[in-house]
């Protein structure tokens, strides 16, 4: 609770600690005020919808900035129909609480939606309507009215009394109860409902008993009760049955029945029909889209062998540059051999251009090649073969097959120390494991009698020949 | 009985949407806080006075 004068807090105190004004009468009002509306909510609760709108009210005449009572009194303002009073109190509660009001959910409510506004107001037009129809003394144009205004809004209170009363007034007492009747489900303590509805049945009991007019002639059982009207025989069922909750329920479970039959034989078909069609247009495009897909993999899959090859062969060419037969290993070996000879090591020389492929080589450097080989080749290997034969003939094979193996290293197709090799791993057992070491004199024999067949180590390869 | 003319001049016609400002305007806002308020002021008004002459 707020000070009325400075809006601080309120303490237990009977006056304001922050501006000094006495408090305590008004600390008594609205505590007047808050009883008013527990009153007005515990009577909403129980749908006595006109004492609560009492209560609500003498609850504002004390504080009128009582927000929960006056939020309250435009729901059940809004409850009754009665749109244009509950829009009032909401506004008016909002004015004087801006923040964390309810009322604001309420307006918003309303005012998001136009349709809801608009159909508001059709129906209070077609109530003031009906309302000029009843004085102009048109009252089934009123009737009319009416229906629709509670068709569009079945909680009009002041629409069901006019209808009742019209239909009292026209004698139809048995519409006129029902429709009071709807009245008094929304509220249940209406002065002016109550009082026509005790009209209709004052009514109804002097029609049924007769009251001069009418005179009763007799009663089939329990079921009916007949009556002469003038001329006119009237037979009424003596009990009529109003529709009950259960009678309510068995009529929606019938509707339901009938609603899901007409679904299920009309409509579920149709649909059917319509999904298969859309599943079938949604399958060609889809089969289009994956053979076109696939198309464009097939191409895909071609291109990337392509490349493949492309790249295959690149590396091929990259790696006979790069091997000891390409053009860059051979200039290598080149440059190793001309280096050699500048330092006057012959046998590396021959070593050298002995892993060099001439053919294919530039002018130049195949001169180079070509003058190189002549210097050393038959010096170095002439050398090496003259150790190479003593050390044979001095029957040291183990050091005989070294010299020989470098005179082969230089010189890949000397006969000579090819056969002797052979011969050297035939007398020095020891030299190869068999069957290592047959195999090796075997192909070594063979070399030389294909190389030279009519020569004389051919001869003599072929005496040695191993079996 | 009920006196069909008599009953029907209890019924007024809605305010219309569009009214809904007039309503607001014609609400009695004055409650009883305001009330004591103004008694309070008038009685502080008149204490003032009272000393002023004395």
């Amino acid at each position: 609770m707020n000070c009325p004068k400075c809006g601080v807090m309120l303490s237990e105190k009977n006056f304001c600690t922050a501006c000094g004004e006495e408090v305590g009468v008004y600390k008594k009002v609205v505590k007047i005020s808050n009883s008013y509306y527990n009153d007005g909510l515990e009577k909403a609760r129980i749908r006595d919808l006109s004492g609560a709108i009492e209560s609500l009210k003498r609850s504002l005449k004390y504080y009128k900035k009582n927000i929960m009572a006056r939020n309250l009194l435009g729901l059940v303002y809004y409850e009754m129909g009665e749109v244009v009073e509950a829009l009032s109190h909401w506004v008016v509660s909002v004015h004087y609480q801006q923040e964390k009001n309810i009322a604001e959910d309420y307006l918003k409510s309303i005012q998001s939606n136009p349709g809801r506004l608009d159909t508001i107001n059709q129906t209070i037009r077609k109530f003031n309507q009906a309302l000029i129809y009843c004085n102009q003394g048109s009252e089934d144009l009123a009737i009319i009215q009416l229906k629709k205004v509670l068709n569009m809004n079945n909680k009009m209170i002041q629409a069901y009394q006019l209808l009742g009363l019209i239909y009292i007034s026209n004698g139809e007492y048995e519409q006129a109860r029902k429709t009071l009747n709807r009245a008094l489900k929304i509220d249940t303590t209406n002065t002016r409902t109550i009082r026509y509805l005790r009209e209709t049945r004052q009514n109804r009991t002097e029609a049924v008993s007769g009251n001069g007019r009418r005179e009763k002639i007799q009663r089939h059982g329990d079921k009916i009760i007949s009556y002469q009207d003038g001329n006119e025989m009237i037979i009424q069922p003596m009990t009529y049955k109003e529709s009950t909750g259960v009678g309510t329920l068995v009529n929606i479970l019938i509707g339901l029945v009938i609603g899901l039959a007409v679904a299920w034989f009309l409509i579920f078909p149709a649909r059917q029909d319509a999904m298969k069609s859309d599943y079938k247009d949604q399958n060609l495009s889809l089969s289009e889209e994956l053979t076109s897909k696939e198309a464009e993999v097939s191409s895909m899959r071609d291109t990337v062998a392509d490349l493949t090859a492309q790249v295959e062969g690149l590396q091929g060419q990259l790696a006979e540059y790069e091997t000891d037969d390409g053009t860059v290993a051979t200039y290598e070996a080149l440059i190793q051999a001309a280096n050699a000879h500048l330092a006057g090591d012959g046998t590396t020389v021959l070593a050298a251009l002995n892993g060099i492929n001439p053919e294919g080589l530039p002018e130049a450097a195949g001169a180079l090649y070509q003058a190189l080989k002549t210097e050393y080749g038959a010096k170095v290997i002439g050398e090496l073969k003259k150790e190479a034969t003593n050390l044979y003939k001095k029957r040291d094979y183990v050091n005989a097959v070294a010299k020989l193996k470098e005179v082969l290293a230089l010189d890949a197709n000397d006969v000579q120390s090819m056969y002797y090799l052979a011969r050297s791993y035939q007398e020095d057992e020891s030299l190869l494991a068999e069957p290592e070491r047959t195999e090796q004199v075997k192909a070594l024999l063979s070399k030389i009698i294909e190389l030279e067949p009519n020569g004389q180590f051919a001869s003599y390869a072929k005496i040695n020949m191993p079996q | 009985m009920i006196d069909f003319q008599e009953e029907l001049k209890k019924f007024h016609p809605s305010l219309e949407v569009e009214d809904t400002e007039d309503a607001i305007k014609r609400l009695d806002n004055t409650d009883m806080t305001d009330i004591i308020k103004e008694l309070l002021d008038q009685e502080k008004k008149s204490s003032m006075n009272l000393m002023s002459n004395s």
